[in-house]
Protein backbone atom coordinates (compact mmCIF):
# COMPACT_ATOMS: atom_id res chain seq x y z
CA UNK A 1 0.00 0.00 0.00
CA UNK A 2 2.77 2.39 1.01
CA UNK A 3 4.76 1.40 -2.01
CA UNK A 4 1.79 2.09 -4.23
CA UNK A 5 1.34 5.49 -2.65
CA UNK A 6 4.99 6.38 -3.21
CA UNK A 7 4.70 5.24 -6.79
CA UNK A 8 1.59 7.34 -7.41
CA UNK A 9 3.19 10.34 -5.75
CA UNK A 10 6.35 10.10 -7.80
CA UNK A 11 4.27 9.82 -10.97
CA UNK A 12 2.35 12.92 -10.00
CA UNK A 13 5.56 14.80 -9.24
CA UNK A 14 7.48 13.63 -12.30
CA UNK A 15 6.54 16.55 -14.58
CA UNK A 16 7.53 18.96 -11.81
CA UNK A 17 11.03 17.51 -11.38
CA UNK A 18 11.55 17.43 -15.12
CA UNK A 19 10.56 21.06 -15.48
CA UNK A 20 12.90 22.01 -12.63
CA UNK A 21 15.97 20.55 -14.33
CA UNK A 22 18.20 23.55 -14.94
CA UNK A 23 21.42 22.30 -16.40
CA UNK A 24 24.17 24.44 -17.84
CA UNK A 25 27.29 23.47 -19.70
CA UNK A 26 30.38 24.66 -21.52
CA UNK A 27 33.05 22.88 -23.51
CA UNK A 28 35.26 25.89 -24.06
CA UNK A 29 35.77 26.86 -20.43
CA UNK A 30 39.00 28.53 -19.36
CA UNK A 31 41.45 27.48 -16.66
CA UNK A 32 44.89 29.00 -16.29
CA UNK A 33 47.62 28.56 -13.74
CA UNK A 34 50.45 30.77 -12.75
CA UNK A 35 53.59 30.16 -10.77
CA UNK A 36 55.69 33.12 -9.80
CA UNK A 37 59.16 33.07 -8.25
CA UNK A 38 62.04 35.56 -8.41
CA UNK A 39 63.75 33.19 -10.89
CA UNK A 40 60.94 32.66 -13.38
CA UNK A 41 57.25 33.02 -14.11
CA UNK A 42 55.36 30.06 -15.46
CA UNK A 43 51.96 30.48 -17.05
CA UNK A 44 49.70 28.21 -19.08
CA UNK A 45 46.17 28.48 -20.45
CA UNK A 46 43.58 25.84 -21.20
CA UNK A 47 40.51 26.95 -23.19
CA UNK A 48 39.05 23.51 -23.75
CA UNK A 49 37.56 22.79 -20.34
CA UNK A 50 34.26 20.94 -20.27
CA UNK A 51 31.87 21.49 -17.37
CA UNK A 52 28.28 20.72 -16.44
CA UNK A 53 26.43 22.47 -13.63
CA UNK A 54 23.01 21.41 -12.44
CA UNK A 55 21.64 24.60 -10.91
CA UNK A 56 18.74 22.72 -9.31
CA UNK A 57 20.81 20.29 -7.27
CA UNK A 58 24.01 22.36 -7.22
CA UNK A 59 26.07 19.46 -8.60
CA UNK A 60 29.00 20.69 -10.68
CA UNK A 61 31.70 18.85 -12.64
CA UNK A 62 34.78 19.80 -14.62
CA UNK A 63 37.11 17.87 -16.84
CA UNK A 64 40.18 19.06 -18.71
CA UNK A 65 43.08 17.59 -20.62
CA UNK A 66 46.51 18.25 -19.14
CA UNK A 67 47.98 18.26 -22.65
CA UNK A 68 45.58 21.04 -23.65
CA UNK A 69 47.46 23.53 -21.41
CA UNK A 70 49.31 25.88 -23.74
CA UNK A 71 52.59 27.48 -22.71
CA UNK A 72 54.35 30.17 -24.67
CA UNK A 73 57.52 28.09 -24.71
CA UNK A 74 57.29 24.64 -26.27
CA UNK A 75 60.07 23.21 -24.09
CA UNK A 76 58.28 24.28 -20.90
CA UNK A 77 55.12 22.58 -22.15
CA UNK A 78 57.05 19.36 -22.86
CA UNK A 79 58.67 19.37 -19.41
CA UNK A 80 55.33 20.08 -17.74
CA UNK A 81 53.73 17.07 -19.45
CA UNK A 82 56.62 14.62 -19.29
CA UNK A 83 58.45 15.38 -16.05
CA UNK A 84 55.78 16.77 -13.74
CA UNK A 85 52.24 15.88 -14.76
CA UNK A 86 53.07 12.55 -16.46
CA UNK A 87 50.16 13.29 -18.74
CA UNK A 88 50.48 10.05 -20.71
CA UNK A 89 49.61 8.23 -17.49
CA UNK A 90 47.20 10.85 -16.11
CA UNK A 91 45.69 12.62 -19.15
CA UNK A 92 42.90 14.46 -17.31
CA UNK A 93 42.28 16.60 -14.26
CA UNK A 94 38.74 16.55 -12.90
CA UNK A 95 36.59 18.19 -10.24
CA UNK A 96 33.32 16.95 -8.83
CA UNK A 97 31.40 18.82 -6.18
CA UNK A 98 28.59 21.13 -5.19
CA UNK A 99 28.02 24.81 -5.79
CA UNK A 100 26.00 26.75 -3.19
CA UNK A 101 24.82 30.34 -3.00
CA UNK A 102 22.55 30.76 -5.99
CA UNK A 103 19.15 29.22 -6.69
CA UNK A 104 18.06 28.07 -10.13
CA UNK A 105 15.23 30.62 -10.31
CA UNK A 106 17.64 33.52 -9.70
CA UNK A 107 19.41 32.75 -12.98
CA UNK A 108 16.51 34.08 -15.04
CA UNK A 109 17.32 37.70 -14.15
CA UNK A 110 20.57 39.64 -14.14
CA UNK A 111 22.78 39.81 -11.08
CA UNK A 112 25.97 38.77 -9.40
CA UNK A 113 26.11 36.08 -6.73
CA UNK A 114 28.85 35.05 -4.32
CA UNK A 115 29.01 31.28 -4.21
CA UNK A 116 30.98 28.53 -2.51
CA UNK A 117 32.19 25.42 -4.25
CA UNK A 118 33.18 22.31 -2.39
CA UNK A 119 34.25 18.92 -3.66
CA UNK A 120 37.10 16.73 -4.81
CA UNK A 121 39.77 17.73 -7.26
CA UNK A 122 41.80 15.07 -9.03
CA UNK A 123 45.16 16.06 -10.47
CA UNK A 124 47.95 13.62 -11.41
CA UNK A 125 45.67 10.78 -10.31
CA UNK A 126 45.48 12.05 -6.71
CA UNK A 127 42.20 13.18 -5.09
CA UNK A 128 42.16 16.12 -2.69
CA UNK A 129 39.19 17.78 -1.00
CA UNK A 130 38.86 21.44 -1.91
CA UNK A 131 36.68 24.35 -0.85
CA UNK A 132 36.73 27.72 -2.52
CA UNK A 133 34.59 30.75 -3.31
CA UNK A 134 33.51 32.19 -6.62
CA UNK A 135 31.17 34.51 -8.44
CA UNK A 136 28.28 33.76 -10.74
CA UNK A 137 27.36 36.66 -13.01
CA UNK A 138 24.09 36.57 -14.91
CA UNK A 139 23.66 39.09 -17.71
CA UNK A 140 19.92 38.43 -18.11
CA UNK A 141 20.31 37.48 -21.78
CA UNK A 142 21.08 33.85 -21.10
CA UNK A 143 24.79 34.42 -20.47
CA UNK A 144 26.07 32.97 -17.21
CA UNK A 145 29.68 33.38 -16.19
CA UNK A 146 31.22 31.50 -13.27
CA UNK A 147 34.60 32.62 -11.96
CA UNK A 148 36.84 31.40 -9.20
CA UNK A 149 40.42 31.66 -8.02
CA UNK A 150 42.12 29.14 -5.80
CA UNK A 151 45.47 27.57 -5.10
CA UNK A 152 46.87 24.09 -5.55
CA UNK A 153 50.09 22.65 -4.14
CA UNK A 154 51.83 20.28 -6.59
CA UNK A 155 53.14 18.16 -3.69
CA UNK A 156 49.56 17.52 -2.46
CA UNK A 157 48.96 15.66 -5.70
CA UNK A 158 52.13 13.59 -5.66
CA UNK A 159 53.88 15.79 -8.23
CA UNK A 160 57.61 15.59 -7.56
CA UNK A 161 59.71 18.66 -8.21
CA UNK A 162 63.46 17.99 -8.29
CA UNK A 163 65.58 19.99 -5.82
CA UNK A 164 67.56 21.61 -8.65
CA UNK A 165 64.49 23.48 -9.94
CA UNK A 166 62.53 23.76 -6.68
CA UNK A 167 63.30 27.47 -6.45
CA UNK A 168 62.03 28.04 -10.03
CA UNK A 169 58.56 26.73 -9.23
CA UNK A 170 56.23 28.26 -6.65
CA UNK A 171 55.07 26.20 -3.65
CA UNK A 172 51.49 26.94 -4.62
CA UNK A 173 50.04 27.43 -8.09
CA UNK A 174 47.43 30.16 -8.58
CA UNK A 175 44.52 28.87 -10.60
CA UNK A 176 41.90 30.95 -12.39
CA UNK A 177 38.66 29.43 -13.58
CA UNK A 178 36.25 31.16 -15.95
CA UNK A 179 33.25 29.32 -17.42
CA UNK A 180 30.71 30.84 -19.79
CA UNK A 181 27.78 28.49 -19.40
CA UNK A 182 24.88 28.02 -21.76
CA UNK A 183 21.66 26.26 -20.85
CA UNK A 184 21.38 22.64 -21.87
CA UNK A 185 18.34 21.73 -23.93
CA UNK B 1 100.07 26.51 -30.16
CA UNK B 2 98.35 23.31 -29.08
CA UNK B 3 96.87 24.99 -26.01
CA UNK B 4 95.63 27.85 -28.13
CA UNK B 5 93.87 25.44 -30.53
CA UNK B 6 92.26 23.67 -27.61
CA UNK B 7 91.01 26.93 -26.13
CA UNK B 8 89.63 27.95 -29.51
CA UNK B 9 87.80 24.61 -29.94
CA UNK B 10 86.51 24.91 -26.39
CA UNK B 11 85.23 28.44 -27.00
CA UNK B 12 83.48 27.44 -30.21
CA UNK B 13 81.89 24.39 -28.53
CA UNK B 14 80.73 26.58 -25.66
CA UNK B 15 79.24 29.13 -28.03
CA UNK B 16 77.41 26.46 -30.02
CA UNK B 17 76.18 24.81 -26.81
CA UNK B 18 75.08 28.14 -25.41
CA UNK B 19 73.31 29.11 -28.59
CA UNK B 20 71.59 25.72 -28.76
CA UNK B 21 70.51 25.89 -25.12
CA UNK B 22 69.23 29.43 -25.49
CA UNK B 23 67.25 28.75 -28.67
CA UNK B 24 65.90 25.48 -27.26
CA UNK B 25 64.76 27.28 -24.08
CA UNK B 26 62.95 29.92 -26.12
CA UNK B 27 61.63 27.60 -28.80
CA UNK B 28 58.01 28.32 -29.73
CA UNK B 29 55.48 25.84 -31.05
CA UNK B 30 56.04 24.55 -34.57
CA UNK B 31 53.74 25.99 -37.24
CA UNK B 32 51.70 23.10 -38.56
CA UNK B 33 51.14 24.59 -42.04
CA UNK B 34 54.25 22.85 -43.27
CA UNK B 35 53.82 19.67 -41.21
CA UNK B 36 52.80 16.45 -42.85
CA UNK B 37 49.70 14.90 -41.26
CA UNK B 38 50.27 11.60 -39.45
CA UNK B 39 46.61 10.67 -39.90
CA UNK B 40 43.85 11.82 -42.24
CA UNK B 41 40.28 10.97 -41.30
CA UNK B 42 36.71 12.15 -40.97
CA UNK B 43 35.29 13.83 -37.87
CA UNK B 44 33.04 10.84 -37.08
CA UNK B 45 35.89 8.34 -37.35
CA UNK B 46 38.08 10.32 -34.97
CA UNK B 47 35.34 10.66 -32.35
CA UNK B 48 34.42 6.98 -32.66
CA UNK B 49 38.03 5.99 -32.00
CA UNK B 50 37.98 7.86 -28.65
CA UNK B 51 34.49 6.77 -27.62
CA UNK B 52 35.17 3.10 -28.36
CA UNK B 53 38.57 2.83 -26.68
CA UNK B 54 39.94 6.02 -25.20
CA UNK B 55 43.26 4.49 -24.06
CA UNK B 56 43.98 3.05 -27.50
CA UNK B 57 42.99 6.30 -29.22
CA UNK B 58 45.19 8.27 -26.81
CA UNK B 59 48.25 6.26 -27.79
CA UNK B 60 47.39 6.37 -31.48
CA UNK B 61 46.39 10.01 -32.00
CA UNK B 62 47.50 12.18 -29.08
CA UNK B 63 50.44 14.47 -29.90
CA UNK B 64 50.10 13.51 -33.55
CA UNK B 65 49.25 15.85 -36.42
CA UNK B 66 45.75 14.89 -37.50
CA UNK B 67 43.95 16.14 -40.60
CA UNK B 68 40.17 16.03 -40.20
CA UNK B 69 37.39 16.68 -42.69
CA UNK B 70 33.93 17.61 -41.50
CA UNK B 71 31.07 20.08 -41.39
CA UNK B 72 31.17 23.05 -39.04
CA UNK B 73 28.63 22.81 -36.20
CA UNK B 74 29.58 26.13 -34.65
CA UNK B 75 32.25 28.81 -34.58
CA UNK B 76 32.82 30.37 -31.17
CA UNK B 77 34.95 33.20 -29.87
CA UNK B 78 36.06 34.25 -33.34
CA UNK B 79 36.98 37.72 -32.12
CA UNK B 80 37.71 37.28 -28.43
CA UNK B 81 40.96 37.19 -26.51
CA UNK B 82 40.96 33.42 -25.94
CA UNK B 83 41.67 31.18 -28.95
CA UNK B 84 38.93 30.84 -31.57
CA UNK B 85 37.10 27.54 -31.69
CA UNK B 86 35.50 25.61 -34.51
CA UNK B 87 33.47 22.54 -33.62
CA UNK B 88 32.92 19.91 -36.31
CA UNK B 89 29.74 17.85 -36.52
CA UNK B 90 29.61 14.19 -35.56
CA UNK B 91 26.75 11.67 -35.37
CA UNK B 92 26.55 12.39 -31.63
CA UNK B 93 24.98 15.80 -31.02
CA UNK B 94 26.61 15.96 -27.57
CA UNK B 95 30.13 15.39 -28.90
CA UNK B 96 32.23 16.94 -31.63
CA UNK B 97 35.75 17.70 -32.79
CA UNK B 98 36.82 20.99 -31.19
CA UNK B 99 39.49 22.74 -33.24
CA UNK B 100 41.43 25.52 -31.53
CA UNK B 101 42.78 28.31 -33.76
CA UNK B 102 45.10 31.11 -32.74
CA UNK B 103 43.18 34.42 -32.89
CA UNK B 104 43.43 35.94 -36.35
CA UNK B 105 44.14 32.70 -38.21
CA UNK B 106 40.57 31.54 -38.65
CA UNK B 107 39.06 32.37 -42.08
CA UNK B 108 36.43 35.07 -41.49
CA UNK B 109 33.99 33.42 -43.91
CA UNK B 110 33.76 30.14 -41.99
CA UNK B 111 30.27 29.47 -40.67
CA UNK B 112 28.08 26.63 -39.49
CA UNK B 113 27.28 24.18 -42.29
CA UNK B 114 30.53 24.72 -44.25
CA UNK B 115 32.54 21.65 -45.20
CA UNK B 116 36.13 22.16 -44.10
CA UNK B 117 39.49 20.45 -43.77
CA UNK B 118 41.51 21.20 -40.63
CA UNK B 119 44.94 20.10 -39.47
CA UNK B 120 45.92 20.21 -35.81
CA UNK B 121 47.66 18.43 -32.96
CA UNK B 122 45.31 16.07 -31.15
CA UNK B 123 45.43 16.40 -27.36
CA UNK B 124 42.70 13.91 -26.40
CA UNK B 125 39.02 13.58 -25.50
CA UNK B 126 37.52 15.68 -22.70
CA UNK B 127 34.39 13.61 -22.07
CA UNK B 128 33.93 10.81 -19.60
CA UNK B 129 31.55 9.72 -16.85
CA UNK B 130 28.57 12.07 -16.81
CA UNK B 131 30.33 14.71 -18.89
CA UNK B 132 29.83 15.11 -22.60
CA UNK B 133 33.03 15.99 -24.39
CA UNK B 134 34.93 16.74 -27.56
CA UNK B 135 38.04 15.42 -29.23
CA UNK B 136 40.44 18.34 -29.07
CA UNK B 137 42.70 19.54 -31.88
CA UNK B 138 45.04 22.45 -31.09
CA UNK B 139 47.32 24.81 -33.02
CA UNK B 140 44.95 24.26 -35.93
CA UNK B 141 45.54 25.47 -39.47
CA UNK B 142 43.26 25.36 -42.48
CA UNK B 143 44.05 22.99 -45.33
CA UNK B 144 43.33 24.05 -48.91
Amino acid sequence: MNLLKTFALSLALAPLTLAAQERYMTRTGHVDFHSSTPIEDIHADNDKVTSVWDATSGAIEFSLLIKAFTFEKALMQEHFNENYMESNKFPKATFKGTLKGVAADQLAKGGSYQVTVEGTINIHGVDQPIKTTGTITVDGKGGIRAESKFQVKPEDHGIKIPGAVRKNIAETMDLNVRMDYTKMP
Amino acid sequence: MKARTLILIGAVALAIGGWYGYSEFNRGHADLSESKADFTLEADELLAAFVNDEAAANSQYVEKVVKVSGTIREVTNAGGTAPANVTLETDDEMAGIACEFKQGTLPAAWKAGDKVLVKGVCTGYTGGGMLPGDVILQRCVTVE
